[in-house]
């Protein structure tokens, strides 16, 4: 199902979405949070950041919900490691993303042919490469001007269509 | 050009990555919002910030276990009761669960006599799948009696040690146990509440179905891997 779907459904409160959302984004959220903290906090990580868009979703997600969930796992994860506070606790500190994401993307987690966007990254200089995963993963953040042409370099990758969409 | 130049000198991919101290996230985003060039540059950042996620790690779609989408369904409940019942949820019940609680409506109707329900009162509460594999619950909510039934077919068989149990969700989040209860040889069951559960001031909002070994759990809250479902009160 796509992501604007779930999304409205979670919005009026339908679990039975938020049960499908976890099922199409949970494991990669739990990879994202593993890659952070390690995996004994990732389950507890994941869970928080379900759990505040199906407390609030207009407030904490949009309709490209797979980004938001894997931010709000990201920046929980980031704030556990950095602070030794617990999933629970760094929630609070946790802003939504305030920019919404394009909505004729193709939602990043169900629709592009993950290969060929690893192959993607892999064909960005490697400088670029590297800062982008830093500043994903490890909120490192290397010179500005470099960070911005690495992220530029990466969406022309992504919409010059050498990233297609897989058969589902 | 120079434009383009100028605006790659600003912190934003920084921005978009969360990783601005307060005072200068706050002043790039005033500039992200007043300038729709830089918005239309950025505008899918987000969305590549993501896919790096996808791209670098090595994701099995298969590896989300069970256990944890039961213990987020269960605190979602809480934190925020459904609104919406899927019809999903009704047609995963295998075929033939319908006749099976016709049938055991009217079987079990002489269990329920002394709760004051009747046969011909129509049942407001809503069937449940309770697994993916036909289990089902309805429950039946006498409002005006403070009176609660719950019924449920397709149950499958347990092992020798365990034993259906239903556990009370109180509106503080804290969940203490009801009643045990056994299925029948068709898959069967009916529990009611005690009324006199309901006389507190911390108020009942829900039920939740798991299996449970007596033997091994000491009395109190419930293990969260082995919750089938909660009832939503409301």
């Amino acid at each position: 199902m796509a992501a604007p779907e779930l999304f409205q459904r979670i919005v009026e409160g339908d679990e039975i979405a938020l049960r499908d959302a976890f099922r199409a984004y949970g494991a990669t959220a739990r990879e994202l949070a593993r890659r952070i903290v390690g995996p004994d906090e990732a389950d507890d990580i994941v869970e928080e950041a379900f759990l505040l868009i199906w407390t609030d979703p207009e407030h904490w997600a949009s309709a490209a919900m797979e980004v938001h969930i894997l931010r709000l796992v990201r920046d929980i994860a980031l704030a556990v490691r950095r602070r030794g506070i617990t999933p629970a606790v760094a929630v609070d500190e946790v802003q939504p993303f305030p920019i919404g994401p394009v909505p004729g993307l193709p939602d990043v987690v169900h629709d592009l042919d993950h290969e060929a966007l690893q192959r993607a990254v892999l064909r960005l200089p490697l400088d670029r490469g590297r800062h982008l995963e830093d500043a994903w993963f490890d909120a490192i953040r290397h010179d500005d001007e470099s960070l911005n042409k690495a992220m530029d370099a990466l969406v022309e990758n992504i919409n010059s269509g050498r990233i297609v969409r897989s058969d589902r | 050009m120079t434009s383009r130049t100028t605006r790659s000198e600003q912190p934003l991919a920084a921005f978009f990555l969360g990783l601005l101290p307060p005072q200068e996230h706050d002043e790039v985003e005033r500039l992200v919002r007043s300038d729709p060039a830089i918005r239309r540059r950025c505008a899918a950042w987000p969305t590549a910030a993501a896919a790096i996620t996808c791209a670098t790690l090595v994701v099995d779609t298969n590896q989300v276990e069970a256990r944890l989408e039961q213990r987020l369904i269960q605190r979602a409940r809480i934190e925020r009761p459904p609104a919406v019942h899927s019809h999903r949820a009704l047609r995963v019940a295998r075929r033939g669960a319908l006749g099976v609680l016709l049938v055991g409506l009217v079987s079990i109707a002489a269990f329920f006599g002394y709760l004051a329900f009747r046969p011909d009162e129509p049942i407001s509460g809503r069937a449940i799948a309770l697994t993916d594999d036909g289990a089902t619950g309805v429950l039946l909510p006498k409002y005006e009696d403070r009176l609660f039934a719950l019924i449920f077919w397709g149950l499958p068989q347990l092992s020798v040690s365990e034993t259906w149990q239903l556990w009370l969700v109180r509106e503080s989040g804290a969940i203490e146990p009801g009643p045990r209860f056994e299925r029948d040889a068709e898959g069967r069951a009916a529990v009611s509440i005690n009324p006199n559960a309901l006389e507190s001031d911390d108020e009942l909002i829900g039920f939740v179905v798991s299996r449970d070994v007596p033997a091994g759990r000491p009395d109190g809250t419930p293990t969260s891997d082995d919750i089938l479902y909660q009832f939503s009160r409301q």
